[in-house]
C-alpha cells in the first residue's frame, strides 16, 4: 500500500536549480524503458517487441502537457526509441558501451534544469543506475523519480540511493507542478502533498496527494513533444484510472486508489479526433485499468462513438463479471477490437483466495462473446500462487488450452510477480526468495544484467518483483518451463496443442510426457537455453515436440492418432521451408494448346494429410468427439509469395490428381491420358477436356504455370 | 496457428472454349473446386520463424501491423 509514513514538515532552504537563467524552467522527463539493456537484438528487432516498444509514455507525456501550462518547458525521452537508436548505431555488439552510460551520455547532451525519471518494475534498476550516472555529470540537477514503482518503494530507494532527491508519489498532475515551483523558488517542498523529500540526513514522506478528481481537466497528453508518434499504428489515450476491487497481486488498485473515475466521452472523443486530424492514427489504446465498472457510462461511450459516425479503433481492460453480451456487441459496433481480461486463475477455489472473485464459466461466456464479435481478448492467467496446488495449476493449464479454441481468444501466462506493497507482496515479504525465476513482470530480457542483479540481490525492498513467493506444493522450474511451453507452442503450432488437450484431457501430462522422453532420448543433449526461455522460444523446440508426437505420443497414447498426424502434416506444409518465388514465366497461354508444359509455380509445395484439417478444427472448437473424424486423404497446396505471405488451398481429389502428374515432363495431351476421373457425374465428359478445365482452373488459381517446353527439354537446350 | 477461414477463391474462371455445355462446366467447376485459404501473414509466417518472440503484456494489441 502506499501508505502515509512520518509527516514532517521541513523548513530546510532547498537550493534552486542552477541552469536556470531566468526563462521558463527546463524538466527532462525520461520515460520507463518496456525494451530491455540486456536483451538480444533478434528479440529486441521482432515486430512484436517493436510494436510494443512503439507505445508512447503517456505518464510523462500528460505531465509534460500539465508541466506547459505552468510555464515550465519540459522535453521527452523515450528510452525505448533510445534502445533501438543504441541497438542499431554501428559497431560491433560487444564494442559497444553499455546501454545506461550511452543514455547518460545522449541525456547530456540536453540542456535541463530538472530531471524526472519515470519508473516500472522490470526497468527501476537500470533506471537507477543511469540516474546515478546523470548525477555525477550533472551534480546540480535535481533528480525526481516518480510512477509505479518509485511511488511505493520511495523511502528505501532513498535510502539506498542518494542521487535520487525526491519521489513524487501517485498520480502527478498537481504534485509535480508544485514541486517545480517550490525547486525554482529554492523553497522546501514540505506541504506539497505527495512528495517524499530530503530534509538534511532524514526523510520526509508528505501525506498522499488527493487523487485528480476531474480528469476532463488533464490537458491532451504533449504529443507535439513526442515526434516519433508520426510513425505510430495506434496511440495510447487514458480512458480514466481507479479500480474498485481488491485483488492481493495488482498493484494499480492502490496506486491509482478504488475510486473509479472515467473521463467524459466527449473528452475522449475530441482527443481520439485531435489524434486523428493531427497525426491521421485512427486506432487507440484506451487506458483504464478497469473500464466497465459501470455499465451505463461504457454504453454511453460507445453511443458516442457511434453517434460520431466516425471510425475509431480501440481497445481495453475489463472484468467478465462487469461485462455482458449486449454490451460486448455495443462496444464491438463503436469500434472496439481487443479487451483484455484478467481471469488469472482456473481454479475456483483460488479465485477466492486471491480476491478476485470471478465465476470461470460465465468468464467462459464472455470469451465466446467477444469470439463472436471478432474483438481480440488477451486471456490472462497467473500461475505460481503460494497457495496453489498442482489440481489449481491443471485448472488454470486448462483454462488456458480451452481458450484457445477461439481464434479471437489470446491466451496469456504470466508468473506470479510479488510486485511492491500488493497485499501478496506485504504479506510474504519475510518469505521471498531469489531464485532466478523471474516473472514476466520483471522481465529484462533472454539474460540478467549483472550489475542489476547485484542491485536486486542487495535490496529486497526495492526489488521485490524480481524475487518470488514460495510455492510448496509447486516446483517453480516446472513453472517456467510449462509457460515456456504452452506460449512456445501455441504461438507455434495453436491447433495441436488443442487437440492434445483434448485427446489427453490433460495437456500438461503432454508437457511432462515431452519432457521425459527427451530427458530418456538417447541423442539429445541438454536443451540449450533452457532457462533463458531460448529452447522453447527455437525452431528446435517443435522439430523436437513433432517427432515427440510422431514417435512417442500418437503411437502409444493417443486415443485419436489420425487426428494428430493430420495436425502435423497440415502445420508442417504451412511450415516447410519453400524456395521463395522467382520470377515465373508468366505463361500468356491457356490449356487450348494441349502441347504446352504445366509446371508447379515456384513456392508451391504439396502435402498430404490424412484427414479433413477443416473438420478437424470445427470438431476441436466444439469440443467434439475426435473419434468420429474419418479417415479422408486430402491434398493440400501451400503457396508462398514473395512478400511472405503464404496462401494454403485444399484441393479437390480430382484437382490432386492432376497437380500430381504435373511433373514439368508431361505436356497437357499426356496428362490428359493418365487422369483418371472416376466421379460419374463426369461420365459424359472427355476425358482431355476434364483435364484441360481442371489444369486451367489450377493455372488461374496461381498454382502452375505453362511452358512451351518440358524442363528436360529446356535444359538439354541450355547445354547445347 | 490461427484457425483457417476458408474463402471462396475470388479469381472469375474465364474458360476457354473447349466445346463444353453448361451443365458440364458446372460439373466440372464441382469436381476442381478448391479451397483457398488466405493467410496474410500473422501467426503463420510466426510459426516458421527460427525463433518466436513470445510477449505477454498487461495491455492488449488492437491492430497489429502485417
Ligand atoms: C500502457 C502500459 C504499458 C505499455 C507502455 C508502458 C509505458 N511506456 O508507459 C507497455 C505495453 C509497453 C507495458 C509493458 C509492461 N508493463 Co506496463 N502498463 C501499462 C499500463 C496499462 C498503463 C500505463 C499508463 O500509461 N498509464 C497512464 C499514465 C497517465 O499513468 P502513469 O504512467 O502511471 O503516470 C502517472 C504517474 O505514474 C506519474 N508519473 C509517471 N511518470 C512519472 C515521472 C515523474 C518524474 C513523476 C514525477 C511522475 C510520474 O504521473 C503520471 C500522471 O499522474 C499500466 C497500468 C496503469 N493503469 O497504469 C501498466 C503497468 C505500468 N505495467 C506494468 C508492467 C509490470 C509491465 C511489464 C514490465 C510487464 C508486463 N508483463 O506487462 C511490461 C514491460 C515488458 C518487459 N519489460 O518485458 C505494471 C508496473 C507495476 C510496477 N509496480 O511497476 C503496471 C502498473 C500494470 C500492473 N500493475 O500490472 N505497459
Ligand atoms: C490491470 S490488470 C487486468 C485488467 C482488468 N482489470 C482485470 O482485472 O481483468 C493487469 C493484469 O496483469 C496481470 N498481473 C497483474 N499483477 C500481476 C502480478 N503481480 N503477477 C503476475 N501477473 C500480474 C494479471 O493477469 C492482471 O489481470
Ligand atoms: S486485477 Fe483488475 S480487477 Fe483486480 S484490482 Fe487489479 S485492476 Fe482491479
Amino acid at each position: 500500500m502506499m501508505h502515509d509514513r512520518s509527516v514532517t514538515p521541513g523548513q530546510a532552504e532547498h537550493p534552486a536549480p542552477c541552469a536556470h537563467h531566468g526563462g521558463a524552467l527546463r524538466m527532462c522527463l525520461v520515460g520507463p524503458p518496456t525494451v530491455t539493456d540486456f536483451e538480444d537484438p533478434e528479440v529486441a528487432e521482432s515486430e512484436a517487441i517493436r510494436l510494443i516498444a512503439e507505445h508512447a509514455p503517456i505518464g510523462v507525456l500528460s505531465l509534460a502537457a500539465v508541466l506547459e501550462q505552468h510555464g515550465v518547458a519540459p522535453q521527452i525521452v523515450d528510452l525505448n526509441r533510445l534502445y533501438y537508436a543504441y541497438l542499431r548505431a554501428p559497431g560491433e555488439a560487444e564494442a559497444k558501451q553499455d546501454f545506461c552510460s550511452y543514455v547518460a551520455e545522449e541525456l547530456d547532451k540536453l540542456t535541463f534544469d530538472v530531471l524526472g525519471f519515470s519508473s516500472i518494475c522490470s526497468s527501476y534498476p537500470l533506471t537507477i543506475r543511469i540516474a546515478r550516472d546523470m548525477k555525477q555529470r550533472r551534480p546540480d540537477v535535481p533528480i525526481i523519480f516518480g510512477g509505479p514503482q518509485a511511488s511505493v518503494v520511495d523511502v528505501p530507494t532513498m535510502e539506498a540511493y542518494p542521487f535520487v532527491d525526491f519521489v513524487v508519489r501517485g498520480e502527478a498532475e498537481e504534485t509535480l507542478p508544485a514541486l517545480i515551483k517550490a525547486i525554482a523558488a529554492g523553497a522546501s517542498p514540505a506541504g506539497i502533498q505527495g512528495v517524499t523529500y530530503r530534509e538534511g540526513d532524514r526523510l520526509v514522506r508528505a501525506p498522499n496527494a488527493q487523487i485528480i478528481a476531474d480528469l476532463d481537466a488533464i490537458p491532451l497528453p504533449a504529443f507535439h513533444l513526442y515526434p516519433e508518434l508520426k510513425d505510430c499504428h495506434y496511440v495510447p489515450l487514458e480512458l480514466g484510472r481507479g479500480c474498485p476491487f481488491a485483488c492481493t497481486f495488482c498493484s494499480t488498485n492502490d496506486f491509482f486508489r478504488r475510486k473509479f473515475r472515467l473521463k467524459s466521452p466527449e473528452k475522449v472523443i475530441e482527443q481520439m479526433r485531435q489524434v486523428r486530424d493531427v497525426y491521421g492514427i485512427t486506432t487507440f489504446d484506451l487506458i483504464h485499468d478497469m473500464f466497465t465498472v459501470d455499465r451505463k457510462r461504457v454504453i454511453a461511450f460507445c453511443e458516442a462513438v457511434i453517434a460520431t459516425g466516425e471510425t475509431f479503433y480501440w481497445n481495453c481492460s475489463a472484468r467478465t463479471d462487469c461485462i455482458d453480451d449486449d454490451m460486448i456487441a455495443t462496444m464491438a459496433r463503436a469500434g472496439c477490437k481487443a479487451i483484455f481480461f484478467g481471469i488469472e486463475t482456473g481454479s475456483a477455489r483460488l479465485q477466492k483466495i486471491v480476491k478476485k472473485n470471478i465465476d470461470l464459466n460465465e468468464a467462459t461466456a464472455r470469451i465466446v462473446a467477444t469470439d463472436r464479435n471478432q474483438i481480440t481478448t488477451a486471456v490472462s492467467l497467473i500461475t505460481g500462487f503460494p497457495d496453489e496446488t498442482m489440481e489449481d495449476l491443471r485448472d488454470t493449464v486448462h483454462f488456458f488450452a480451452d481458450s484457445l479454441r477461439f481464434d479471437f481468444a489470446e491466451p496469456q501466462l504470466h508468473i506470479l510477480a510479488p510486485l511492491a506493497e500488493t497485499p501478496l507482496e506485504s504479506h510474504f515479504r519475510s518469505q521471498l526468495v531469489f531464485d532466478d525465476i523471474l516473472s514476466d513482470m520483471s522481465h529484462q530480457g533472454w539474460r540478467q544484467d549483472p550489475v542489476d542483479r547485484e542491485m536486486i540481490q542487495q535490496h529486497l525492498d526495492i526489488f521485490p518483483n524480481f524475487y518470488s513467493i514460495p510455492t510448496p506444493a509447486l516446483d517453480r522450474a516446472y513453472l517456467r518451463e510449462l509457460r515456456d511451453f504452452l506460449l512456445n507452442g501455441s504461438a507455434r503450432f495453436r491447433w495441436l496443442l488443442v487437440a492434445l488437450h483434448q485427446d489427453s484431457r490433460d495437456v500438461t501430462k503432454s508437457f511432462e510426457a515431452f519432457r521425459d522422453w527427451y530427458a530418456t532420448h538417447p541423442d539429445k543433449g541438454p536443451r540449450p537455453g533452457l532457462q533463458e526461455s531460448r529452447y522453447y522460444a527455437s525452431i528446435t523446440f517443435r522439430d523436437d515436440f513433432f517427432e515427440f508426437v510422431r514417435d512417442v505420443y500418437a503411437p502409444r497414447f493417443a486415443r485419436t492418432p489420425r487426428v494428430l498426424h493430420s495436425i502435423m502434416d497440415y502445420e508442417r506444409a504451412l511450415i516447410a521451408e519453400t524456395p521463395l518465388p522467382a520470377d515465373t514465366a508468366i505463361d500468356g497461354h491457356d490449356v487450348s494448346d494441349i502441347t504446352l508444359v504445366p509446371k508447379l509455380v515456384d513456392g508451391v509445395v504439396l502435402t498430404e494429410c490424412a484427414a479433413d484439417y477443416q473438420r478437424i478444427i470445427r470438431c476441436l472448437r466444439r469440443k467434439g468427439d475426435l473419434r468420429r473424424i474419418p479417415r479422408k486423404p486430402a491434398t493440400i497446396a501451400t503457396r508462398q509469395h514473395a512478400d511472405k505471405r503464404l496462401d494454403v488451398v485444399l484441393l479437390s481429389p480430382l484437382s490432386a490428381q492432376l497437380l500430381k502428374l504435373c511433373d514439368g515432363e508431361r505436356d497437357i495431351s499426356e496428362i490428359a491420358t493418365r487422369l483418371v476421373p472416376a466421379r460419374r457425374s463426369m461420365a459424359d465428359i472427355p476425358t482431355d477436356k476434364v483435364c484441360m478445365f481442371g489444369l486451367e482452373v489450377l493455372r488461374q488459381q496461381g498454382l502452375i504455370a505453362l511452358h512451351r517446353e518440358s524442363a528436360i527439354s529446356a535444359s538439354q537446350a541450355c547445354a547445347s | 496457428m490461427a484457425a483457417a477461414k476458408n474463402t471462396q477463391h475470388k479469381v472469375v474462371l474465364t474458360i476457354p472454349d473447349i466445346g463444353l455445355s453448361k451443365t458440364q462446366i458446372n460439373s466440372l467447376k464441382r469436381n476442381f473446386k478448391n479451397e483457398v485459404v488466405t493467410h496474410l501473414g500473422g501467426p503463420e509466417v510466426l510459426a516458421r520463424r527460427r525463433i518466436v518472440v513470445v510477449v505477454v503484456v498487461v495491455i492488449v494489441f488492437a491492430q497489429q501491423k502485417v
